[in-house]
């Protein structure tokens, strides 16, 4: 953002404030997520990502692998080391503090992961599990297991499994089990990082609408990060797209998924299976593969694998700016926009 | 054959008990000339033993696929979709009882030695499976198991067999494939290790490859490239594919033709367009419910409530009656797959009611 013009960027803080007219819960500013810092080979995972998550709202971050936006949900739970940048909630910013997890905890920030066998431990009844995390919040141990039992009654597990252990449950019941868990410390910001990519499709869904209707009870936010485009269409009410550790694209939802802007989040949108969407001969391909993020390409990180890449692409990055109704970091968006 | 025992070759089937219809398959004849499709199933049964009883896993198994084309094979986890795959490969775990008939190519595969159904893994039936990285065997080279594979079957030599591994790699749409063949497994994205699977599966002139959720690990992006490089290996190199996944989506991109499965049962098949645009199962319905449709941002749809039946407890009756929105009295007794039209059938007694109404959410 550094190399903006002024009149540049009074447009896109103008975009932004737009976006902003409803309360911003947590607010991402030039975020870089280095690995190794200080090693013989750093890998910078995130290069200066803004990004802000909107009260009551659900921010999708999408991308491949390697786009780095497992990397920025990790960075806000304190489980990522960031180089620069600043991550505010309440004022308060989150990469200045000491104790980074702790800190994430007790402002209400919460995250479920994408495999709940591993995330549960194998020897406890589920009950213990998703009590543990009101240890020091509730100190009556009876309270603390009717507390427990009644989360797991939320998030659709029957109070009689709550001795249980975790494989003698289905793998959607025990996704259930860590969602109530990380429902214990009544947090406001939930992030979902691929939670419910390993179930079946069915299975998938029937936590979709869960999670739909506990964030209507419960008044949550989510932060969704997602490869799947079907769960995302669903919950999502922001989207942003990252891309080698840049944002290329965000606004909202609807318009960035039913109306996408800029090349890869096109490509990527194509390349999702759905029933209407014809036969494989007829949708355009997406040519390679995402490159390595420690040696990022010159100019736009996209420009190789780019079907409209021209000259300007090679030798400059393009800036985040507001392309119709949303943001974009695309040299030829107009022209995209236009034809 | 040591490089290759990570693929799943070595894990040979012993001692399957097979039992043959008295009624052989006849759809040859009844086609009024038509040939035989190269993979045909009919009436196939399984049942493994489990605790000191024998489960039924497989119950009158159905299926078949002329060459050039992709089928289709959709379910949740435990409908049976892998068994099918396992059974077709005899590659089943001790003491499996199979039953009916399996047709490849014209010859019986229920009625061979486990020495020729040997001949035949590899030669005339490929396999790839969901996770490609660790199906290739870490410590050699990409060209060491290629190569392997190409002589498992072939009489070539060592730099005869590494050309073809060349123009192998690239027909499955590798870049510098020569670079690639001196390069280990974790050398390459799982995207590139599938196409190295693919190559691997088609070295030895495989007319039937079998692929088990061949792109659930991948990115989209990759996913699309995979799927469409089966399709040009289908349609092109006129090689029958047998395609199992969960996702109806990807289904309706890259097959010709769906099987339903659930409970071990075919609930439906047909060509694909036509079961997609107009299912007429209550399950594939459900099923189609659970597909992205990214025409429609924030609304939440319903997934499937409950969860399939386990091997050896399955309802008497039709097998998915339990989660069924539209089940009714007559549900209670065993369903027949019976045709609906031309090459779509359906095992649901309410068919023709269901018909009549329209698709949710479509």
């Amino acid at each position: 953002m550094s190399g903006m013009v002024g009149a540049d960027r009074v447009a896109l803080e103008g975009a932004r404030d737009a976006l902003e007219a409803e309360a911003v819960l947590l607010s991402v500013r030039e975020l870089t997520v280095t690995y190794g810092l200080g090693s013989r080979h750093p890998v910078r995972a995130v290069a200066g990502v803004s990004l802000d998550i909107r009260t009551g709202h659900t921010l999708a971050l999408i991308g491949e692998s390697g786009s780095g936006k497992t990397s920025v949900a990790r960075a806000i739970c304190g489980l990522a080391p960031v180089e620069s940048g600043s991550i505010v909630i309440d004022g308060v910013d989150l990469v200045s503090e000491p104790d980074r997890p702790a800190a994430a905890g007790e402002h209400g920030i919460q995250i479920v992961f994408q495999d709940p066998t591993s995330s549960l431990d194998p020897r406890w009844p589920i009950w213990r599990s998703v009590a543990e995390p009101l240890l020091r919040r509730v100190s009556d141990p009876h309270e603390r297991h009717e507390r427990a039992l009644t989360l797991l009654e939320q998030v659709g597990i029957d109070r009689s499994l709550g001795e249980r252990h975790p494989h003698q449950l289905s793998g959607g019941q025990r996704q259930r089990v860590t969602i109530a868990r990380a429902l214990a410390p009544r947090p406001r910001l939930v992030i979902l990082d691929e939670a419910v990519s390993a179930l079946d499709v069915s299975v998938r869904n029937e936590i979709l609408v869960l999670l739909d209707q506990l964030k209507r009870q419960e008044g949550l936010t989510y932060l969704l990060i997602s490869h799947d485009m079907g769960t995302v269409a669903q919950l999502a009410t922001d989207v942003a797209v990252m891309y080698l550790g840049r944002l290329v694209e965000s606004g909202e939802a609807t318009k960035v998924i039913c109306d996408p802007v800029h090349p890869y989040t096109r490509a990527l949108l194509a390349a999702v299976p759905t029933v209407s969407g014809g036969t494989v001969e007829l949708s355009l391909g997406l040519q390679g593969e995402i490159g390595d993020v420690a040696h990022p390409p010159t100019g736009c990180r996209f420009h190789p694998r780019c079907p409209l890449a021209v000259e300007r692409c090679v030798g400059q990055e393009p800036d985040l700016r507001p392309v119709r109704d949303r943001l974009t970091a695309c040299h030829r968006a107009e022209e995209v926009v236009g034809g | 054959m040591d490089l290759l025992s990570r693929s799943g070759w070595g894990a040979t089937a012993m001692s399957t008990v097979l039992g043959r219809p008295a009624q052989p398959y006849r759809q040859a004849s009844a086609g009024g000339g038509r040939p035989e499709p190269y993979l045909v199933v009919s009436g196939l049964g399984l049942t493994l033993p489990r605790n000191g009883q024998m489960v039924p896993i497989l119950d009158d198994l159905s299926l078949h696929i002329e060459q050039g084309e992709v089928l289709g094979v959709v379910g949740e986890s435990g409908s049976g979709k892998t068994m099918t795959a396992l059974s077709i490969l005899r590659l089943l775990p001790r003491g499996a009882r199979l039953t009916g008939s399996i047709r490849l190519g014209g010859q019986e595969l229920l009625d061979l030695t486990e020495a020729e159904m040997h001949q035949v893994r590899g030669a005339r039936v490929g396999m790839i499976f969901q996770e490609p990285v660790a199906a290739l065997n870490p410590v050699f080279t990409v060209g060491a198991q290629l190569v392997a594979a190409i002589r498992a079957h072939q009489d070539l030599t060592r730099s005869d067999a590494r050309a073809r591994a060349v123009e192998l790699l690239r027909t499955v749409g590798l870049p510098d494939p020569g670079r690639r063949l001196r390069q280990y497994p974790h050398e390459l994205s799982g995207g590139m290790c599938q196409r190295v699977m693919i190559a691997m599966a088609i070295a030895s002139g495989a007319r039937l490859l079998i692929a088990d959720e061949p792109t659930t690990a991948l990115d989209v992006t990759i996913q699309d490239e995979i799927i469409r490089l089966i399709r040009r290996l289908a349609v092109e190199s006129q090689i029958a594919v047998l395609f199992i996944s969960h996702d109806l989506g990807l289904v309706a991109r890259l097959c010709h033709r769906v099987v339903v499965m659930y409970a071990g049962q075919v609930l439906e098949s047909g060509p694909a367009s036509e079961l997609l645009r107009s299912p007429l199962h209550p399950y594939t319905r459900a099923l189609l419910r659970c597909v992205p449709d990214l025409r429609t941002v924030g609304v939440v749809r319903r997934g499937i409530p409950g969860s399939p039946p386990l091997p050896g407890t399955v309802p008497v009756g039709c097998r998915f009656r339990p989660r069924c929105e539209f089940a009714a009295e007559l549900c209670a007794a065993p369903q027949q797959l019976r045709p609906m039209a031309e090459d779509h059938h359906v095992r649901c007694a309410r068919a023709e009611w269901l018909a009549g109404r329209e698709v949710e959410g479509r």
